[in-house]
């Protein structure tokens, strides 16, 4: 007897997990968010959370990949990616119901502290015997950057022979010159903010790379578009343009 | 609805599942795509790859993983019991966790730079981040292998005037011999499909270190799927190659941490 009590005390707790994990399963965004942009999206992602109730789930990695997983599974809400290329690809398969620009997601040449001296400028990556990160073109926003630069550098030959390794997302990247595994590496502007005095900072030319520029996009498949509309209003807003500058990220100037 | 009609759906639901994720990895192409992915020269690549490279690991494996399986099987030793769930760890480790861990040690500030910084981001790093998980595993199986064998056999080599050296090669290894033999494919097999440590360790450089699941991770990012696929159905191959293999070899299937198979346990 106490056992079927026990039982049937289980089987309504149960239940009622089941209908707030629903309640709640409604007011919970996905987003694709690359990975990157993780600092401040993180941040923002709590400090929307305090303000509406409304929790935002982030899967984070290259843009590439996230595009491709999208793709396939034709869920989810938000779409985040380091660069509007990856929000164009979505277009071409119809699933952006709005886009909104959001910040300036520069290069820049990061070096490894103690080869300062040897590495002054991106003409230096051709030196013999530097080790050289970049990210696959293919597989993450500025892996294609990091391609045009070495172009435009008239050097590019030179500098890919020096190519050590590639990485799948920036933040890879990222610890392997914070580490000094390599000697220098095409990084974006933020990461370099986010580890001050941890890299040297090398300016690249502006005429040498399309500036790129991170959106976020409301997709059509979201189930609830209208607090996923309210998410990429938040992110826009001057308080969330702030916080993407307090992590290295420039606000996109205004069209 | 009877006891075994009731059992039977269960049954059904794994095996469809089984079954689907391998029908729908064969239905994602039209053949003469695949045809021509499976001739690509990345595709091709990452075969010739990861097939040096696994079977480098598991030499290495077979070389660390031999002695020191049959010392833990044979002998008593104080803290062995702390060793022994040390050489586990590998097993139960995330890949990535371990690939973190050997770029660390491998790294210019871990304790060897000048031999990690020749290891890193090369084949040779694909190599020793295939080798961590493999050699654990013929470490666990050829313990198990080992310990199998009775030991009244080695006894009486010994008496006869072996020395330990001939006990071991001539006596222990040919007794444990179908027990190693299944372990070795079982670690061939998790350094054929190591993804997460090579990332790590090797980075991800198309045409450099790019082994077969490398490839499929790399390719699906450009939305290219048919070296991705193709690349996947020839890790398909290989593992089904070994599944036959281990059947062969009378090990008995689903357990990673075989116990061995000498003395014919489970189905030959």
């Amino acid at each position: 007897m106490r056992l079927k009590a026990l039982a049937l005390a289980f089987g309504l707790l149960a239940l009622q997990t089941a209908a707030q994990t629903a309640a709640v399963a409604a007011q919970d965004l996905h987003a694709y968010v690359g990975a990157g942009l993780r600092p401040p999206v993180d941040a923002l992602i709590e400090d929307f959370r305090k303000e509406t109730g409304i929790t935002v789930t982030a899967e984070y990695g290259g843009s590439g990949q996230l595009l491709a997983r999208f793709a396939e599974t034709r869920t989810g809400d938000l779409f985040i990616p380091g660069t509007t290329f990856y929000t164009d690809k979505l277009k071409e398969l119809d699933a952006v119901a709005d886009l909104t620009v959001l910040v300036v997601h520069g290069p820049v040449l990061a070096v490894a502290l103690g080869k300062a001296e040897a590495i002054s400028s991106v003409a230096d990556l051709a030196k013999p015997g530097v080790r050289v990160g970049l990210g696959d073109p293919q597989a993450m926003a500025l892996g294609r950057t990091a391609e045009d630069i070495l172009d435009k550098s008239g050097q590019g030959e030179a500098i890919r022979r020096n190519v050590t390794v590639r990485a799948a997302t920036v933040k890879q990247l990222a610890l392997y010159v914070l580490d000094g595994n390599v000697d220098a590496a095409i990084i974006g502007a933020s990461e370099a903010a986010q580890n001050p005095g941890k890299l040297s900072v090398i300016a690249i030319p502006p005429a040498w790379y399309e500036a790129e520029y991170a959106p976020v996009a409301v997709l059509k498949t979201s189930a609830a578009p209208d607090a996923a509309k309210r998410f990429a209003d938040f992110l826009a807003s001057d308080a969330g343009l702030a916080t993407f500058q307090r992590f290295g990220f420039p606000p996109a100037p205004k069209r | 609805m009877g006891f075994a009609a009731l059992l039977a759906l269960p049954l059904a639901i794994v095996a469809l599942t089984i079954a689907g994720v391998l029908g729908a990895l064969l239905a994602r192409l039209p053949p003469s795509d695949l045809w021509t992915a499976l001739g690509a020269a990345e595709t091709l690549f990452a075969l010739r790859l990861s097939a040096l490279t696994s079977v480098a690991a598991l030499g290495i494996a077979l070389a660390l993983g031999l002695p020191a399986a049959y010392l833990m099987a044979r002998r008593r030793f104080p803290g062995k019991l702390l060793l022994d769930t040390l050489l586990d760890v590998p097993l139960v480790m995330p890949p990535l966790v371990a690939g973190l861990g050997l770029l660390f040690l491998l790294g210019r500030n871990g304790p060897v730079p000048a031999l990690g910084m020749e290891l890193l981001f090369s084949p040779a790093g694909v190599v020793v981040a295939l080798a961590f998980v493999s050699t654990a595993v013929v470490v666990r199986t050829a313990t198990a292998a080992f310990r199998s064998v009775d030991r009244s056999y080695a006894v009486a080599a010994q008496s006869l005037g072996a020395a330990p050296w001939t006990v071991f090669w001539r006596v222990e290894l040919p007794l444990a011999a179908k027990g190693i033999a299944a372990g070795a494919v079982l670690a061939w097999a998790r350094a054929l499909g190591e993804f997460g440590a090579t990332l790590m360790v090797a980075g991800a450089t198309r045409l450099k270190t790019e082994t077969l699941p490398m490839a499929v991770f790399l390719n699906i990012a450009t939305g290219e799927t048919g070296i991705a696929v193709a690349c996947a159905l020839l890790l398909l191959v290989a593992a089904l190659l070994m599944l036959m293999a281990m059947r062969l070899l009378g090990a008995r299937r689903n357990d990673r941490f075989s116990r061995g198979s000498a003395a014919g346990c489970g189905p030959a």
